[in-house]
């Protein structure tokens, strides 16, 4: 029933959104890492399916991830949302990399230095869901991804916010100080652009 | 794609357009762009790419979270879609695990428990809602409610508020023990929720550390029903799965020994271990071992001084007594023990009442171990009296029956029973009807099974439970003198009382460790006299004319349920009738030539008659199905339900090899009889009056079944 404690090696993160906000151009690096360390290792133990593969939810990473680093449970709105920004970035960086692993392996190549661990493909069946299409190419996703941002930065950060860090359309609305509705429409824009573009 | 390299101002346009477009029917659209875009053809074809690939793309791309994309979707995000968002998991056990989620309807926080796959796969989901909704209607201070559960794709699961605090047994495992004060306030409160659950009928089973919540300092106890339920829906297969319900260091002997009917004092007996706990640091026995659980079922716990000097005496006392090892010298009820905390006087003279119970292995503390120990174990079965689980306050279930103006045809055993409506099963009563279904009487008793008439005619014995009792003795009902009389006054669940020949004697079942045991009792005496003790179950369903046998039915074959003929003397049983399929509920003919039963031996049940004492030329009775006849006083008719219709046919039973003929099968009324293994009404010599468990309903004649 613990809440998980920090650990003692992680500066809290409290303290770098602040000296982020402060303009501090080292934090977000700095936060980075640390998210992306702990996201990468609360990724893997969810792609082995410990803890019974009942819960298997970006955000149920992202929020423990939040608890685990920042240890507190009444952390300001505003720090959560600069949070996920970031952890939404990260779960994009963690989920690409463990996608170009799997490529890399099957390729019989070397395995590149950033692995999930011990994955065992074989024991994850993919469930069909009611409108499951093909599982999205993840490496060209984030290619695309990278030309739209050069495009529409805001529209690349919503597909981060909800396709990597699974969050609710209130929640980017929060996260990207615009209305729910933009960013349902941005959404839907978003999606056909890329929709295009991976088709190419 | 495009001709001219897109830049983000372009873009703009374009994003913009196809918003447009987007906000047009589709088959504007084509206009709407072409107006839009003018001469700029490049733009043009660049939004009319873009609204291809919208037409083209699947409603779900991206919309799967990508983790979960690459993955495959975590069955319960799936199943809890729309209503429950996971956002972690907090706790962990051998049964479950538990998440805190998002209550997406009501936008609350909120803790979801889900069962262990393989537990999930061996209850009955339906069976276990089913159960553990009437536990939702517990509302109390103390008591951790219920929200929601639910059932999908092999998952079950249910919904309680998250609760900020810890549980008890986070906080044993930070200090230790308690403060005195503390320890028991919060027994006090626990006794105090398990007072109000009992009320409801219901045990909770599984008093444990682990299940009370500290919010605030005070304690909230969870999971009530869940023991049960799942004991019900899952019954003996759970066992199978390895899994014990109930936690050995807080379970009461009787509760170990896999008792099939519990009452409020395994939680007495959880709570005083509990307690100890809390006051000594360690609970009162670490049942971690066959030798352990043998220990526990015999010897007394350390006293809590020897752990702890400051323990005031009426703490010491009350932990004692709820660690009895014999149900019936524990405290009656959760409320007494939480009394008897408080309240130095009473627990000194309650210690005083029995002051070596507590200290003296004899054999009458020791719970009986005719089934191997390791029942403890096993798990806890559930058999023929399952719907004997919850036992429950002698809250009258009898609402006086109303005939109509007309007196007749409307005759109604009226609803009975509404008042109990939250667990149905224990909606009965017990009435006497006569042959059109009207209701002559209605004999008060809680939870009535198996009545018989006596071979005069005056009496009704059948089993029921008593006030503010928690086990089912035989009561004994004069019809003329309109007296009540309990016959039996232990711990066991004693129900099928069967009439000696002179009537001054009855033969009943007796609950036992893993079944059912037969018993006597003269009626003028006040001992009761163990008759058969085997393993497996033995019910009786008749007692011949001639008194020398009973007719007993019997799971000990393992092999389905068997009618036996028990001598009166105690000596072997033989069988009877013993097939893989189940054979029960026999009744001898009057002369006792023939004898009539249910089995399911053709695939459902029916009622045929045969030969007696052996078989030889079975015949069917219920060509429709049909179980648990009955005869008339002369032998020429038989009595049988056929779902919610007592059948009467005639019968001329042949001699010697010639064939029994079944005639004029007629449909006397309808009722919602309480059907079961159990034989759960009967007929007067004269087949003019039946006594019958009911679930309420309105019985009618129904002159156009009879032929």
């Amino acid at each position: 029933m613990a809440v998980p404690t920090p650990p003692e090696t992680a500066p809290a993160i409290t303290e770098l959104l602040h000296a982020w906000k402060e303009g501090d151009v080292r934090a977000p690096e700095a936060l980075a890492r640390l998210v992306y360390a702990e996201l990468r290792r609360r990724a893997a133990r969810a792609l082995r399916r410990e803890g019974e593969g009942h819960t298997l939810q970006p955000t149920a990473l992202v929020h423990e991830a939040w608890l685990r680093l920042d240890g507190q449970h009444d952390a300001s709105w505003e720090s959560r949302t600069q949070f996920f920004a970031v952890a939404a970035q990260m779960m994009r960086r963690v989920l690409v990399d463990h996608a170009r692993t799997r490529r890399a392996l099957k390729r019989g190549g070397a395995p590149m230095q950033v692995t999930l661990g011990e994955v065992d493909r074989a024991a994850v069946t993919p469930a069909a869901g009611p409108d499951t299409t093909d599982a999205v190419d993840l490496l060209a996703l984030d290619d695309a991804l990278a030309r739209l941002a050069a495009l529409d930065p805001r529209k690349a950060r919503l597909v981060e916010l909800r396709y990597f860090a699974g969050l609710s359309i209130p929640e980017c609305a929060a996260a990207l100080g615009i209305s729910q509705a933009s960013v349902g429409r941005e959404w839907v824009v978003a999606r056909i652009w890329l929709r295009r573009e991976l088709e190419a | 794609m495009s001709e001219r390299p897109m830049t983000a101002e372009r873009w703009r346009a374009v994003d913009t357009i196809l918003r447009g477009a987007l906000d047009c029917a589709p088959d504007q659209r084509a206009d709407f762009v072409r107006d839009a875009c003018g001469t700029d053809e490049t733009l043009r074809k660049e939004v009319v790419s873009l609204l291809g690939a919208h037409d083209a793309m699947a409603t779900g791309f991206l919309e799967q979270p990508a983790v979960i994309e690459q993955i495959g979707a975590a069955p319960l995000v799936q199943a809890l879609a729309g209503r429950y968002e996971i956002e972690r998991e907090i706790a962990h056990g051998g049964m479950a695990t538990v998440y805190r989620a998002r209550d997406v309807r009501h936008e609350r926080a909120v803790a979801i428990k889900v069962m262990r796959d393989e537990i999930a796969a061996v209850v009955g989901a339906e069976r276990f809602l089913e159960e553990i909704r009437v536990t939702a209607l517990l509302q109390h201070p103390h008591i951790l409610p219920l929200f929601d559960s639910g059932s999908l794709g092999g998952l079950l699961w249910y919904v309680m508020p998250l609760v900020e605090g810890e549980t008890l047994r986070s906080r044993l495992m930070r200090d230790g023990k308690l403060p005195i004060d503390e320890a028991v306030r919060i027994a006090r409160e626990m006794a105090d929720a398990l007072e109000h659950a009992h009320g409801h009928g219901i045990v909770h089973r599984d008093i444990k550390p682990e299940n009370v919540l500290l919010q605030g300092g005070h304690a909230l106890v969870a999971d009530f029903g869940i023991a049960l339920a799942l004991e019900h829906a899952g019954g003996e297969r759970l066992t199978r799965t390895g899994l014990t319900l109930g936690t050995p260091q807080y379970m009461a002997p009787e509760q170990a020994a896999g008792a099939r009917v519990l009452d409020a004092r395994v939680d007495v007996y959880a709570l005083g271990a509990v307690l100890y706990e809390m006051v000594a640091g360690v609970p009162p026995f670490v049942a971690d071992s066959r030798e352990a659980i043998l220990r526990m079922l015999r010897e007394p716990p350390v006293a809590l001084a020897t752990h702890r000097a400051d323990v005031p005496a009426q703490v010491d006392a009350a932990v004692r007594r709820a660690l009895e090892k014999r149900p019936g010298d524990r405290f009656e009820s959760a409320s007494a023990l939480a009394a008897a905390l408080v309240e130095p006087t009473i627990a000194s003279s309650l210690s005083e009442e029995m002051p070596r119970a507590a200290t003296a292995p004899s054999a009458r503390g020791v719970v009986r171990t005719r089934v191997a120990v390791f029942a403890a174990i096993g798990g806890i079965g559930v058999g023929l009296a399952s719907g004997w689980g919850i036992a429950h306050s002698s809250t009258p279930i009898w609402t006086t029956a109303t005939n109509s103006a007309d007196g007749a045809r409307q005759n109604s055993i009226a609803d009975a029973g509404r008042s109990m409506r939250v667990a149905s099963r224990d909606g009965l009563s017990l009435v006497v009807v006569d042959r059109t279904g009207r209701v002559l009487r209605a004999i008060d008793a809680n939870r009535p099974w198996t009545p018989r008439f006596s071979p005069d005619g005056q009496r009704v014995a059948y089993g029921a439970f008593g006030a503010g009792r928690s086990s089912s003795d035989i009561w004994v009902t004069d019809l003329v003198a309109g007296t009540t009389q309990r016959i039996t006054d232990d711990d066991a669940d004693s129900n099928d009382p069967q009439w000696s020949p002179d009537g001054k004697t009855l033969a009943y079942s007796v609950s036992a460790p893993g079944g059912k045991d037969l018993a006597t009792r003269r009626l003028s005496e006040s001992t009761a006299k163990a008759f058969v003790a085997r393993n497996g179950t033995q019910f009786p369903s008749d007692w011949l004319h001639d008194g020398r046998a009973l007719i007993v039915t019997d799971d000990a074959s393992g092999r389905g349920l068997d009618i036996l003929v028990q001598p009166a003397d105690g000596s072997a049983a033989k069988t009877y009738v013993a097939t893989s399929a189940d054979e029960s509920a026999g009744r001898v003919s009057p002369d006792e030539h023939w004898i009539a039963y249910t089995s399911n031996e053709e695939g459902r049940d029916n009622v045929y008659v045969d030969t007696y004492p052996r078989p030889s030329q079975r015949v069917l009775v219920s060509p429709n199905g049909g179980v648990h006849p009955v005869w008339r006083g002369d032998g020429k008719e038989l009595y049988y339900w056929r779902g919610d219709a007592l059948v009467a046919v005639q019968l001329e039973p042949g001699w010697g090899p010639a064939p029994t003929k079944v005639e004029g099968e007629t449909v006397l009324f309808r009722a919602r009889y309480q059907g079961n293994v159990n034989t759960m009404y009967d007929a007067s010599a004269a087949g003019d009056r039946f006594v019958i468990v009911t679930s309420g309903g309105t019985p009618n004649r129904s002159p156009n079944e009879g032929n």
